[in-house]
């Protein structure tokens, strides 16, 4: 069976334990204000322009069979919801100035290609992980690599951002050995606001994955002015006393080296346009954390 | 020597020039006063005459002696430039013939010199005794200078001598046992002049060590401060013993190393670890010693390594199987990686050789260094290195474990075997010309075989037949090289019995032979090889557009390549997207591994057929791969006229696109069983040998156990690299590892600067 990814990221040492291949599928349910990967957002294949590396040659606009690319007064234009993807104006582009995020391939290529580091895998504890966008986006998709990982004998992580069905949570529990579970924002409206969805569903969904017993990995994205707040620390605090299944609580410091990719794809929401947080605020927030008594942090200050 | 009146006026920093020419005249006359027959005592003779103008004396904060020069005219095995045996140091002309004090008188006789040596260099002699059949193929040794397929270097390099024998006996043991031999053999043999030359150069050796000794006491005598007029006390004392005993203290086992090496001219230094360990262990034990002052005492032949800036050689090995005893010798090596860390230079070339069995905590410590910026050490695996040279070098297992590097790369089976690398072969350059069906496409001219030979190939209608005609073309260049190497051999043994290295490398002293005369256990030669990788890309590139999908012609093709891709910038961009060597990309990786098996199969099959005991490819990377490459047209696999071609074994920069599992998955393909050494260079960021500790060492631990047989590692950042291009002077201190060398990378050229940036950084 087939599906639609973006990239294929091997010798991944930031999505679970040891040296992974990491997947990443496309399709979000939410639009994070902070999201570095927005080229993850749809589920189909999209254009990316790089305006800087393009000579205006318009070799490209020749091919093109939908107008998406067009001509005016010497510059190219891109309309990208004209675009479908076709992928012709790619191989005229002399500068690669244009490329397509999105392929299909199928579940069973996808485990071959991961099994090439399999040694590395085995010497280090480390597997598959599978990563988006939101892997459940493409829930029959995600099911079938997870079995042929397991199948292969591969560890495997999933990183989600709890905003599914259970139902879909409840088919890959036997097959997922580690969930690295995405954690924003406390407060529903306060989610809504920066994510797009409100978190009800996703705090039942952590819910339901702790009662089951799955191997849980806190993961939150902390923006600086954002959510670094006392009263979001105090919720993760909370959550790792209370869910005895999450073995850590690990905290993703806002970068921006997605940012450039925004008007790349042509996406009409703005880059969130603030600068990385810095590695002194990232122990910062560790230790701010570990004094209110968060359980199983990742970094010990 | 120490009999020597005017021995105070000798010893100085800069000898004047007009001294200079007199020691040379002098040198010159003790060489014509032999019968050229008596090569052995000629050469000891000559020995001792160019000392005087060797020898300088113990500089400020020194602990050893030994600051010898390499003379402007002199005997030296393993000269600077080309040379091996008696030589003309390439930079005679600024180190002597234009300093302004010198005489009219002088330069006379400074021209009558070079005019003669000329005539008589070892070097000079073997060009033209060199035949047809060789040089008709490869006419140059000017590969720095102009394009070509082949080159030939006449030269001598890689003694590794055995210094725990050197130690275990000292000079008087060392005499003994040629004494002992001598009186087995019927005088006025070959055998016995050889012999007896070698006890000449001994008590030569040992007349310097007595006269540094008298020196030293002379320089402590003037001495005002106090600690260091002891510690000039103790250098002498050292001397004093080894001119005449057996080495009884570390100090003294490393004064005489030294000494000795830096006498006879050879660079690198062997088994360190292993030649010591016994010396090292005994002041321990009779508490003589500490960790903190065997740092201090390698601290500064360290430094005096430096001075000699061999950056090409002086290579140093510790760890590994076939030493005396591992424990004893694994003190000596972590005191060596410690002074190491604390020195940080770009010499010694400090190799760690390990195995599944050997205490972990060297290979720890080895990595603490690299993750501190070090280049050094370079990682070998033994468990792979040792079953690959047995059977490259057709030894059994005991011989294979003495398999070490000296150089760039190179290996050899320690005091054992020589592998000088007296060729170089562009296989980038040989498909191009062979593309174009002799013409080589940077000047427009003939170069190669004879034009005749393409006509079996059918105007390359298949890949095959393209495949086949390269093939013929590398064979063609191969057969000369092996012999020019075995006749450079043979040409070097005419006139130069090489005493000092002789003594000390297996079995001359027992076959009463000297080292090339049939006196070396195993006589092999190398064959530098370099654009493996660009050759392999390009041959998938051809395969897969002209042949299969068919979309430009090979004459379009030699087209662009002309053009230099201007104008073909969608032709180059599907060049460019066609699998690469380095991705663990199936068609990729077989391709490299036809480019390397035939390579390293024609090579090796040539040993038999000129008499070397073994003719290996070596895989490794000085910066002629820069230097080839500004020869070097555009070429199919996308890369632009003239600029470096890919470094050792290494992808094409930039082209492992696929991340370092894959890259170091491709890697671990190439057959190793089938040459004498390939290296790779990998960069990584500091983080991952900090923050990613454990994960690095599993990705290391991977590579090594799929098959990895070495690894050279640089720990930077992009960032500094570039800033360092733009404010060099913030980063003196930043050495990167080049290849075959390491150096500080604000004193590398611009071109090679550019293509360490264009390796991957991990």
């Amino acid at each position: 069976m087939e599906g639609i990814l973006f990239d294929i990221q091997p010798f991944a040492l930031h999505d679970g334990p040891g040296i992974r291949t990491t997947i990443f599928l496309k399709g979000c349910p939410l639009r994070c204000q902070w999201c570095s990967n927005p080229e993850s957002f749809l589920k189909r294949s999209n254009l990316s322009y790089n305006r800087e590396k393009c000579i205006a040659c318009f070799s490209c606009v020749r091919v093109c069979e939908t107008g998406a690319l067009f001509e005016l007064s010497d510059v190219l234009v891109v309309q990208h919801d004209l675009c479908n993807a076709c992928g012709k104006c790619i191989d005229e582009c002399p500068e690669d100035a244009l490329k397509l995020y999105g392929y299909r391939e199928s579940a069973r290529n996808i485990v071959n290609e991961v099994l090439k580091d399999k040694a590395y895998f085995d010497n280090s504890g480390g597997g598959i992980t599978l990563s988006g966008g939101e892997p459940l986006m493409q829930p029959d998709f995600t099911m079938e690599i997870l079995k042929e990982s397991k199948k292969a004998g591969l560890h495997t992580c999933i990183e989600t951002c709890g905003f599914a069905a259970e139902a879909e949570y409840e088919k890959i529990l036997p097959l997922v050995d580690m969930f690295l579970f995405d954690y924003k924002a406390g407060g529903s409206e306060k989610h809504r606001l920066l994510t797009k969805q409100p978190n009800e569903l996703i705090l039942e969904n952590l819910e339901f994955l702790n009662t089951s017993m799955a191997n849980i990995v806190l993961r939150c994205p902390i923006v600086p002015g954002v959510n670094d707040t006392l009263e979001h620390f105090k919720a993760i605090t909370k959550l790792s006393h209370d869910l005895d299944q999450i073995t850590e609580v690990e905290l993703m410091p806002y970068h921006n080296y997605g940012e450039h990719k925004y008007e790349q794809i042509g996406l009409s929401e703005p880059a969130l346009g603030i600068p990385a947080a810095t590695e002194e605020q990232e122990d910062q927030w560790y230790a701010d954390l570990a004094k209110l008594g968060c359980k199983n942090l990742k970094k010990q200050i | 020597m120490n009999k020597n009146p005017d021995r105070q006026r000798i010893l100085q920093a800069e000898p004047d020039p007009n001294q200079m020419t007199s020691i040379l005249h002098e040198f010159t006359q003790t060489y014509r006063s032999f019968d050229p027959e008596d090569i052995e005592m000629r050469e000891a003779a000559c020995i001792r005459a160019q000392l005087k103008g060797r020898v300088r004396p113990v500089e400020d904060g020194d602990l050893f002696a030994g600051r010898m020069m390499q003379m402007p005219i002199g005997f030296i095995p393993q000269s600077k430039g080309t040379g091996m045996g008696y030589c003309i140091h390439p930079d005679i002309d600024s180190q002597l013939l234009i300093k302004p004090d010198l005489t009219s008188e002088s330069r006379k006789i400074l021209k009558e010199l070079l005019e003669f040596w000329q005539k008589e260099g070892t070097v000079y002699k073997s060009r033209r005794k060199m035949p047809d059949e060789v040089t008709r193929v490869v006419p140059s040794e000017l590969y720095y200078l102009e394009s070509g397929i082949a080159f030939v270097l006449y030269r001598m390099s890689g003694i590794q001598l055995n210094y725990s024998k050197l130690l275990a006996l000292g000079i008087p043991g060392l005499r003994a046992e040629v004494s002992k031999y001598k009186s087995t053999v019927q005088e006025g043999s070959k055998a016995f002049r050889l012999y007896a030359a070698m006890e000449h150069v001994l008590e030569t050796f040992s007349e310097l060590a007595a006269y540094y000794a008298v020196q030293v006491l002379e320089q402590a005598r003037h001495m005002s401060d106090k600690n260091r007029k002891v510690e000039l006390e103790n250098i002498s004392r050292v001397l004093t013993n080894i001119a005449h005993k057996r080495p009884a203290t570390f100090r003294e086992g490393l004064q005489l190393i030294y000494l000795y090496n830096i006498f006879d001219g050879t660079k690198n230094y062997g088994r360190m670890d292993d030649s010591l360990a016994d010396l090292y262990h005994g002041d321990l034990q009779a508490g003589t010693i500490d960790e903190e002052e065997g740092i201090r005492l390698l601290t500064s032949i360290w430094q005096l390594m430096k001075s000699r800036d061999n950056r090409y050689d002086t290579r140093l090995i510790i760890g590994g199987r076939g030493r005396n005893n591992e424990e004893k010798a694994n003190r000596v090596a972590m005191l060596i990686l410690e002074t190491t860390r604390r020195v940080k230079e770009n010499v010694p070339q400090v190799a760690l050789r390990f195995h599944n069995d050997q205490d972990p905590s060297l290979y720890q410590k080895g990595l603490d260094l690299l993750a501190t910026g070090n280049t050094y050490p370079m990682l070998y695996n033994d468990e792979v290195n040792i079953p690959s040279a047995r059977n490259a070098f057709g030894v059994p297992h005991e011989e294979a474990e003495h398999i070490i590097q000296y150089g760039c790369g190179e290996y050899v089976l320690n005091h054992r075997s020589v592998g000088t690398p007296s060729g170089v072969i562009n296989l980038l350059q040989a498909l191009l010309v062979t593309m174009n069906r002799g013409i080589d496409p940077s000047t427009g001219k003939y170069q190669g075989m004879p034009v005749e030979r393409y006509v079996k190939y059918n105007n390359f209608q298949t890949f095959k037949d393209l495949a086949d005609a390269y093939k013929e073309q590398v064979e063609y260049h191969v057969g000369p090289l092996a012999l020019q190497e075995y006749l450079e051999y043979k040409h070097a043994a005419d006139d130069n019995a090489y005493l000092l290295s002789s003594l000390l490398m297996d079995d001359c002293l027992a076959r009463g032979k000297a080292i090339f005369d049939g006196g070396i256990r195993y006589l092999g030669g190398t064959l530098e090889t370099y654009g493996n990788t660009n050759t392999a890309d390009s041959l998938v590139a051809i395969k897969e557009l002209v042949y299969h999908q068919k979309i430009f012609t090979l004459d379009a093709l030699n087209q662009m390549l002309k053009a230099n891709f201007r104008g073909y910038g969608k032709e180059l961009k599907m060049i460019l997207n066609c699998p690469k060597y380095g991705n663990d990309h199936q068609f990729a990786d077989r391709m490299y591994g036809f480019v390397h098996d035939h390579i390293c199969k024609t090579t090796r099959d040539q040993a038999k057929e000129v008499g070397l005991d073994s003719y290996l490819v070596v895989v490794i990377n000085n910066d002629a791969n820069t230097v080839m490459g500004s020869f070097t047209a555009a070429s199919p696999d996308g890369r632009k006229a003239f600029s470096h071609l890919n470094p050792g074994n290494n992808p094409v920069g930039g082209a492992d696109k696929s991340g370092v599992t894959a890259c170091l998955n491709s890697l671990v393909k190439a057959d190793t069983t089938l040459h004498a050494g390939a290296v790779q260079n990998m960069k990584f960021s500091k983080e991952m040998l900090s923050k990613y500790r454990r994960q690095f060492e599993s990705l290391l631990q991977t590579y090594f156990e799929k098959g990895g047989s070495q690894i050279m590692l640089t720990v930077v950042s992009r960032g500094e690299l570039e800033d360092a291009q733009k404010h060099p002077e913030n980063y003196q201190n930043l050495i990167v590892r080049v290849g075959g060398f390491s150096e500080r990378f604000v004193n590398l050229p611009p071109e090679t600067q550019n293509e360490v940036l264009s390796r991957t950084l991990n």
